[in-house]
């Protein structure tokens, strides 16, 4: 897929996740082999075209990853969204794998485990 | 002077238009002049816009109309002629069964066969619709619950950029834009040290925020009313009190909205479904012009 593949590796990657209200939302930088890992997992998923799973107006509300192309991979509720300057496009997430890999990269607190577990997303 | 008699009836594609001159014009003119007055609220049933036919907008064309008497604009509806002054019955009640038979000047639209037993059946579905309409009352003055609290309007900051993203729950709670994502105390020098109640609390009296942890979600006489919840050692959330007495919020860079995490109206935060801001800390009111946050 022309859109997914070909992780850059001189481009720079940001992960973050939506889940604060009064704090600014953490973010944190991705290493190339993470990205590299995380973009596979996009290539190997099916597309999806139903509607998107409903997040909580409070609390924890998804995650993201985004290059220095402003794609922007957005993850949640076993759904991944790829927006590019032209669109988006859906996958499927079975088990929640991506938002799951994208999340455990984050440093140690960034995500409050005691919010979103990782381990315990599917 | 000719007359223009538009078929008010679609809603995508132009409606037909017949165009009438001469004595047939002032014939049509005579059948729709003015007979007794609509009573009540005939006259606002009768131009209630609705889908399907809605009437025959007449028009007088020329410089000079054909009828001086008569409006150079008006509709005719349910027998009923409103408009340029009118709010009567028609002369003849049943002009628009008229118009429509196969000998009136619908005859002149292209197509008229095809859609004539159509719209017969759309006049006389619209005398039933127009009979079942209740118009809506409203009380005056409309009772605002509080009266000095800011303006319920989403639209204004959900811009999906600079606006949504730079300004948080303590922004939209205290209506002060900052675009800094602002924090309590932070412009006062005394930013909140931890994310408790104990902590957070003191830092937006610091920014002159007056505390009331009586206010039992009444609003004040001045300013208007906020408050302060709390997941414990993870953030800290803010609601306001709108006008109509239900609150709202806007969780971090998200749009905001009015409903809370089971997707009701909240009619009092202390009540609602927070998520994880299980610790409801105070009310505060924000006295407009006092406050100073960044």
């Amino acid at each position: 897929m022309g859109t997914s593949r070909s992780t850059d590796r001189a481009a720079k990657y940001i992960g973050g996740a939506s889940i604060f209200s009064g704090r600014p939302d953490p973010t944190w930088a991705i290493s190339v082999d993470d990205a590299e890992r995380l973009t596979s997992v996009w290539d190997s998923m099916e597309p999806y075209g139903g509607a998107l799973p409903p997040a909580p107006v409070l609390g924890y509300r998804g995650c993201f990853l985004r290059d220095s192309s402003e794609r922007e991979w957005f993850a949640y509720g076993g759904v991944v969204t790829l927006k590019t300057a032209t669109g988006s496009t859906s996958r499927k997430d079975n088990n929640r794998k991506f938002e799951a890999l994208l999340l455990s990269s984050a440093p140690e607190g960034a995500v409050p485990r005691q919010i979103v577990d990782p381990k315990n997303l599917s | 002077m000719p007359i223009k008699i538009t078929i008010d009836i679609f809603s995508g594609i132009p409606n037909p238009v017949v165009e009438i001159a001469g004595k047939a014009a002032q014939d049509l003119l005579e059948r729709l002049k003015p007979a007794e007055r609509l009573v009540a609220d005939e006259a606002e049933k009768a131009v209630t816009p609705i889908l399907g036919y809605r009437g025959l907008i007449v028009e007088q064309t020329g410089t000079t109309p054909s009828d001086k008497d008569m409006p150079t604009r008006f509709r005719v509806s349910s027998g009923a002629v409103v408009g340029g002054g009118l709010a009567h019955r028609a002369a003849d009640a049943d002009f628009e069964s008229f118009f429509f038979s196969s000998k009136g000047p619908f005859k002149k639209v292209k197509g008229a066969a095809k859609l004539r037993s159509i719209i017969q059946q759309e006049v006389e579905r619209s005398v039933e619709i127009r009979d079942q309409i209740v118009l809506p009352t409203f009380p005056f003055p409309i009772p605002l619950v509080c009266p000095c609290a800011p303006l319920y309007e989403p639209g204004w900051w959900n811009d999906g950029g600079q606006k949504q993203h730079n300004n948080n729950c303590y922004n939209y709670a205290t209506n002060y834009r900052t675009d800094t994502f602002a924090q309590p105390g932070r412009a006062a020098g005394a930013m909140y040290s931890a994310l408790t109640c104990a902590s957070v609390r003191p830092a937006a009296i610091k920014d002159s925020l007056d505390d009331a942890p009586g206010a039992n979600n009444k609003c004040p006489q001045e300013g208007h009313l906020v408050a302060l919840v709390i997941a414990p050692n993870v953030d800290f959330h803010w609601f306001r009190k709108g006008r109509n007495g239900y609150w709202s919020h806007k969780p971090g860079g998200t749009a905001v909205t009015n409903v809370d995490n089971s997707g009701h109206f909240i009619s009092d935060p202390r009540t609602a479904n927070r998520g994880i801001y299980t610790a409801f800390c105070t009310f505060m009111v924000v006295k407009h012009g006092h406050i100073k946050i960044n």
